[in-house]
């Protein structure tokens, strides 16, 4: 479980203040707002990438990279250019375990190619295939860590329609097989009610943490509910009248 | 097979060219590619091996110099951004100065021999390599080094399997830069102290008035920056695979 107490983080000026919040062990936790307004900030504090006060434990522990597995996919993926898809998942693998991949690593790298669809393109350079498949790559490589935290930053964002409902597909699949304390940032709000347990709303004005009102729905019958997009209208409603 | 067409036909252009001026010109300064290529067996004579050979490790120890220099400043500039604060400002007040004119100077260091040639030519070149490499490695994405950190990668594996990698494309595109620098540099440092290497020759054939040695000459050292263009791009070839086959995804 992540919890976050009293976080506050920022460059020059504080752009997190006070912010708590808490993502159970087999829970995704949407964090939703408009641009700049510290979504990423939040993100790099928890990873500590950036100098912030307050307290982030996660599994009773506070945070750190040296103890915990923590997994990013970020916007751009993240991939390294110059190694394969199936180095670009094995490698990370390999760097958090400071030893070479067993033979039952592999295996599962293997495996998450198969079940992400990337075994065809196992032997590719990022730069040779398409956004999609990098995503996918990514989200391999971010499973294949087994992590204790995952965070989602604008993962699907740069995906057009038909495939980011595939890949989210995909990413649900994987998660439910392996459920882990998620963190997914996204401006889109049909995304976060679509994938999401929990919302946390970020605003200028400030936050609150709240349950998703489609939580009730299993997250494979959402995308075709009539609610959805109720839900999304209210939300944005909500969230530009914080804004004002 | 389209390439090697290409090839030709700038060649054959060239030569064209070449020989209208000779012919407009009509005096012994500039002979004609016939009387030039004429000359070419007096080129075994006069020992051309030995001074490509001689030009040829004058540009390899000069070249390894500054890569060497260039490719550690050049990521230390960027990895190590406190030192770079100090280091950036100086390599951009020196960058423009001729370096050449302090020639002298190097000769009076470090004799006439091949050492000042050596550093000479190193000295003119580190700023582009410096240069190239720290504009690669500050262009690598920051997400690749988050990916990583938060797998408590150590700075000796984010340099092996980041920051390295990234660089090669940087360093095989300054050593191109580099390379007609040097070549040129080269010619400079060769007209003193030494009576092999292709500056000497073509100098010495200069001072003779055997013009079509002298041509001779030049074309030597261009047939040689090219073989050497060509290593270059091969050795692109081989160690960076994963800039094939981009697509727009």
């Amino acid at each position: 479980m992540l919890a976050v107490n009293a976080l506050s983080a920022g460059y020059e000026r504080p752009v997190i203040q006070q912010l708590s919040f808490e993502v159970a062990t087999d829970e995704i936790l949407a964090v939703i707002g408009p641009s700049g307004v510290g979504k990423s900030t939040l993100l790099k504090a928890l990873l500590q990438l950036i100098p912030s006060s307050g307290s982030v434990m996660l599994n009773g522990n506070p945070i750190s990279a040296k103890t915990h597995t923590l997994a990013l996919v970020p916007q751009d993926y993240g991939l390294l250019p110059w190694q394969t898809v199936r180095k670009n998942i094995g490698l990370a693998l390999q760097v958090k375990q400071h030893h070479r991949l067993t033979t039952d690593q592999q295996a599962l790298v293997t495996q998450l190619m198969a079940t992400l669809g990337l075994t065809a393109i196992a032997d590719q350079y990022p730069n040779a295939i398409s956004g999609g498949q990098r995503q996918r790559v990514a989200l391999a490589r971010a499973f294949a860590l087994q992590p204790d935290l995952l965070l989602l930053d604008e993962a699907f964002s740069a995906l057009d329609l038909g495939l980011k409902t595939r890949a989210q597909q995909l990413f649900l699949n994987q998660w439910y097989a392996h459920p882990t304390s998620t963190l997914l940032i996204t401006h889109d709000l049909q995304e976060a009610l679509v994938l999401s347990d929990q919302l946390l709303i970020m605003t200028k004005n400030g936050t609150e943490q709240r349950a998703n009102p489609l939580a009730q729905l299993p997250r494979a019958d959402r995308p075709q509910s009539a609610a959805l997009f109720a839900a999304e209208a209210t939300l944005a409603k909500e969230v530009a009248a914080w804004q004002d | 097979m389209a390439r090697l067409k290409q090839l030709v036909a700038v060649l054959l252009g060239l030569h064209l060219v070449w020989w209208l001026a000779a012919w407009v010109l009509n005096r012994p300064i500039l002979p004609g590619p016939v009387t030039v290529y004429a000359s070419f067996p007096n080129l075994l004579h006069e020992q051309i091996g030995w001074h490509i050979y001689f030009s040829l490790y004058r540009l390899f120890w000069s070249l390894l110099i500054a890569t060497i220099i260039g490719v550690i400043t050049g990521m230390v500039i960027v990895r190590f951004p406190k030192v770079g604060r100090y280091l950036d400002p100086l390599i951009y007040l020196t960058y423009p100065m001729p370096k050449i004119a302090f020639l002298p100077v190097i000769m009076l260091l470090f004799g006439l021999g091949d050492v000042s040639k050596i550093i000479m030519i190193s000295f003119i070149v580190v700023f582009q390599v410096i240069i190239s490499v720290r504009d690669h490695v500050a262009a690598i994405p920051q997400s690749l080094y988050q990916t990583f950190t938060i797998l408590a990668a150590s700075r000796w594996e984010l340099f092996c399997f980041i920051t390295w990698p990234a660089s090669i494309t940087g360093i095989i595109s300054a050593l191109r830069i580099a390379l007609g620098t040097a070549i040129a540099t080269l010619f400079f440092t060769e007209v003193y102290g030494t009576s092999f290497g292709l500056g000497y020759f073509i100098m010495d054939a200069w001072y003779r008035l055997d013009y079509p040695g002298m041509y001779a000459g030049i074309i030597v050292i261009s047939v040689v920056a090219f073989a050497l263009f060509g290593a270059l791009n091969l050795l692109e070839r081989l160690t960076v695979k994963w800039q094939k086959d981009e697509i727009n995804a």
